[in-house]
């Protein structure tokens, strides 16, 4: 189809193509065409690029170059991996390993039940200072470390604790330095994940999807069970993988309240530290790279169950 | 001053689908003083061409040229090429006087008018648009017929060479669309600055418009002065999107 | 006429009361055991902890710390949301990834990662010691490790809102004639200045809180603490001073904790700023 261009009578002021023609050619030599609109991309990206690189990338390279980088100690690029694999798989690591995942792993599952409780109340109930308990949610977020591992301490310590003492006197137990303290506090450090994981979706919920249930002549608990739970799911799920993440991290409230010692009670963020006063530079990088390669195996996780849920909200 | 597009064509990535061309080889003459509508369904290009005119979007291929001059590889902000958003885009943190002032205060130094000057201009432009007391409101205060004249206020404050107005009257309802669509042709008829306009209204089109350029699938299938369209339309496509 | 979707009262009252108690013990009971700890020795004590002389040192070097990384990474924070709200280039997703990695890394390597390159037996280990540069157990270490730890902070809150208010209002103060500085600070600057605020408190709330990454570069090397690690060592020490010496100090860092919440929740609830640093990732570019 060609366009039909019908031009004003009276002669018209403007020059005609033809002798643009040097202009045309003038343009073409000029170069490439200018690509971004709004100003600044260069600079923008160039100081994100180089501020990243010198923070979080190459000090990770570095990391994973110490992995496999030959030194006095070990000379050849396979006695440098060959200690990295036995820092990494020696009974002292593996039992850190074992104290560091099994106890956030715990404390997420526990977070998991009642950040579910908490958040379901916080959205579908009303209750007075309702807006005040949600704002405490945030808590852990605020609160440094060392704080928090102070204050769970003194509160149980076995003989002058607020409740680790009376605890102790009257059923023997003991909180403070042993796994139950450091579950304490992985509990304390984790909760907010999956309340704020799971609130926006139990509100986006739809009404009428629970409505349609109980006309169908569910009671609540089974359209609990059978709608609104498998909906919250993946929600739920990433909750606790977010806090079973921050856990294995987690470093600061532990040391106050964990008596560290090596092959009971000794985490593997201790175990690093201890590697690099050693002076295994060598071990405690293999110990790292241990910890990253968690960190992404969980980020790896996450992300695989929102895509599925996706995926699966496309289909249907 | 006159405007004109040489073989311009511009393709859309869209992700994971083959590209989208949204303009292809399109090549178009304005007027000085001219003020000539864009006309086509949604997705034919027009709106893409007006941006490309204005410098919001850069062309794969063709030529932009101003009065003769090639503007092509020059930013937006050095075309001086008024531009009324379709959603107004006006600051929504700034007052009205402070919107339409705004493309004075931003010159440099040297052209910059005193705060006396530009005050005086600012409330000129208001007096045009009728907006005198409401100058100190924010944009949020404002009705959408208010917010377009203020955008429009805005757009002229600079002095534009050629002024671009993307659906201008789209999102406002019909009498103040016919309200608004008078005071336009009336603000031409007596400043014959150079005007493009985009809109999918034919009725808009025919009413406002010197000459008409009728917009499908990327491609110009037709331009002309209204009575000329009706007459002679140049294909199907034009014959049944007019109506005729 | 009960709606078909209330619950039964009993469960009401069984889950709101389960909250409110986990809540109630597990996050506010820790508040008030570090105030009454704090004032147990009474307000004189109290003040002598906070001007001892080591207290004095943590707290200025904490400061110090805040000063420097909060606006680095600020800056950081704003460059990156620009570049990746109002430009198309292949990698973004790709590099909001990697901006995020600081979240989900241990604190303690994020130490590591330093003390592996400026270590004694590091990467620059010999260079900096021939040179005389102290970079560990000093402030550069220190301010280099909070960095990493508090890396996406600010950028984080800013992308989504960025992504959210678009581009429409910078288009048009370039076709009005603004340049790149005039178009920051006159259109854009004003729209995301309580998204800055918000990412910034946040910053600076984990900036002066972190343990683990400072732990690793700093140790306890005298005179190099900041309040958390003066904190540790006040609790470690032998004799009977220590440990109400670290509460009254642990009392300044949740000082900061609440006012941090409180500007938060301040924030949120007037809608400035986006409802909670969402930890599932945001809102990757459509």
């Amino acid at each position: 189809m060609h366009a039909v261009s019908t031009l004003p009578e009276k002669g018209h002021n403007f020059v005609p193509m033809e002798t643009a023609q040097g202009q045309l050619g003038q343009s073409r030599r000029s170069g490439r065409r200018r690509k971004h609109i709004l100003p600044g991309f260069h600079l923008t990206l160039g100081y994100t690029l180089v501020y990243l690189s010198a923070i979080v990338l190459l000090p990770l390279l570095a990391l994973l170059l110490k992995t496999i980088t030959p030194t006095a100690n070990y000379p050849s690029v396979y006695k440098v991996v060959g200690h990295v694999i036995e820092v990494a798989t020696d009974t002292r690591s593996l039992d850190s390993y074992r104290l560091s995942f099994g106890i956030s792993f715990a404390a997420a599952l526990i977070n998991g039940v009642f950040g579910f409780i908490a958040a379901w109340a916080l959205i579908r109930y009303q209750f007075p200072g309702k807006k005040f308990i949600d704002a405490l949610v945030d808590l852990p977020f605020a609160m440094p470390t060392s704080v928090a591992g102070l204050a769970l301490c003194q509160i149980f310590s076995t003989h002058s604790g607020y409740l680790g003492g009376p605890l102790h006197d009257w059923f023997g137990w003991k909180i403070a330095y042993t796994s139950w303290g450091i579950l304490i506090a992985l509990t304390f450090i984790g909760f907010p994940f999956v309340v704020r994981t799971l609130q926006p979706v139990l509100s986006d919920l739809s009404a009428e999807v629970e409505e349609a249930a109980a006309c169908l002549g569910a009671n609540r608990w089974q359209t609990f069970r059978r709608v609104i739970f498998p909906a919250a799911s993946p929600a739920l799920l990433t909750g606790i993988m977010l806090a079973f993440g921050r856990g294995v991290g987690e470093y600061g409230s532990i040391v106050f309240i964990s008596s560290m010692i090596p092959y009971l009670s000794e985490i593997t963020p201790q175990l690093i530290i201890i590697k690099l006063d050693e002076n295994d530079y060598v071990g405690a990088a293999g110990l790292g790279l241990v910890m990253l390669l968690m960190s992404f195996v969980i980020v790896l996780t996450v992300n695989c169950i929102q895509y599925v849920v996706s995926r699966r909200r496309k289909g249907a | 001053m006159s405007v004109a597009v040489s073989h311009i064509s511009k393709r859309f990535e869209t992700h994971g689908h083959r590209a989208v061309p949204a303009l292809r080889d399109v090549s178009l003459e304005v007027q000085t003083g001219e003020l000539l509508a864009l006309l086509g369904p949604s997705g034919s290009g027009k709106t893409t061409l007006l941006r490309i005119i204005a410098g919001l979007e850069i062309a794969d291929a063709g030529q932009v040229f101003f009065s003769g001059e090639e503007v092509t590889e020059k930013s937006a902000y050095e075309r001086k090429a008024g531009f009324v958003f379709q959603a107004y885009a006006l600051f929504q943190h700034m007052t009205v006087f402070e919107n339409i002032a705004f493309g004075l205060r931003v010159l440099p130094r040297k052209k910059r008018p005193d705060a006396e000057a530009i005050a005086k201009r600012v409330r000129e432009l208001l007096t045009l648009i009728q907006l005198e007391d409401h100058e100190k409101r924010l944009p949020s205060q404002l009705s959408g017929g208010q917010r377009q004249r203020v955008a429009l206020a805005r757009a002229l404050a600079i002095e534009p060479r050629v002024l671009l107005l993307d659906e201008p009257f789209g999102a406002l309802d019909a009498k103040v669309r016919r309200d608004l669509r008078k005071w336009l042709r009336h603000f031409h008829d007596q400043t014959h600055l150079t005007s493009l306009f985009v809109t999918h209204d034919q009725d808009e089109a025919f009413e406002l418009a010197d000459r008409v350029v009728i917009f499908n699938e990327g491609r110009i299938q037709q331009i002309g002065v209204p009575a000329t369209l009706r007459q002679n339309p140049a294909n199907d496509f034009v014959r049944e999107f007019l109506e005729v | 006429m009960k709606r078909a979707t209330t619950d039964p009262w009993v469960a009401r009252y069984l889950l709101v009361g389960t909250t409110l108690a986990f809540i109630l013990f597990f996050l506010v009971f820790p508040v008030f055991v570090i105030l009454i700890e704090a004032l147990r020795h009474g307000l004189a004590f109290y003040f002598s902890a906070l001007t001892a002389r080591h207290s004095v040192t943590a707290i200025k070097m904490t400061l110090m710390v805040a000063v420097t990384v909060v606006p680095l990474n600020t800056i950081f924070g704003v460059c990156a949301a620009w570049a990746i709200t109002h430009f198309k280039f292949p990698g973004k997703s790709l590099l909001i990834s990697l901006i995020e990695i600081p979240l989900w890394v241990s604190p303690v390597v994020g130490g590591l990662v330093f003390a592996l390159i400026f270590g004694n037996q590091g990467w620059l280990g010999t260079w900096l010691e021939t040179h005389k540069i102290q970079i560990l157990f000093a402030f550069p270490g220190i301010v280099l490790a909070t960095a990493f730890v508090t890396f996406p902070f600010v950028a984080r809150g800013l992308i989504p809102l960025m992504q959210a208010q678009g581009s429409a209002e910078e288009e048009a103060a370039l076709t009005l004639g603004a340049n790149g500085w005039q178009l920051f600070w006159r259109v854009t600057f004003p729209k995301i200045k309580w998204g800055v605020l918000y990412g910034m408190i946040l910053c600076n709330a984990r900036a002066m809180g972190e343990f683990g990454a400072v732990s690793v570069v700093a140790g306890s090397v005298d005179d190099k603490m900041t309040m958390p690690l003066q904190i540790e060592q006040y609790y470690q020490a032998l004799g009977p001073g220590g440990l109400p010496r670290a509460f009254a100090l642990a009392s300044l860092l949740l000082l900061l904790s609440v006012i941090t919440l409180v500007i938060k929740i301040g924030l949120e609830w007037r809608r400035l700023a986006p409802q909670v640093i969402n930890p599932i990732k945001p809102s990757l570019p459509h």
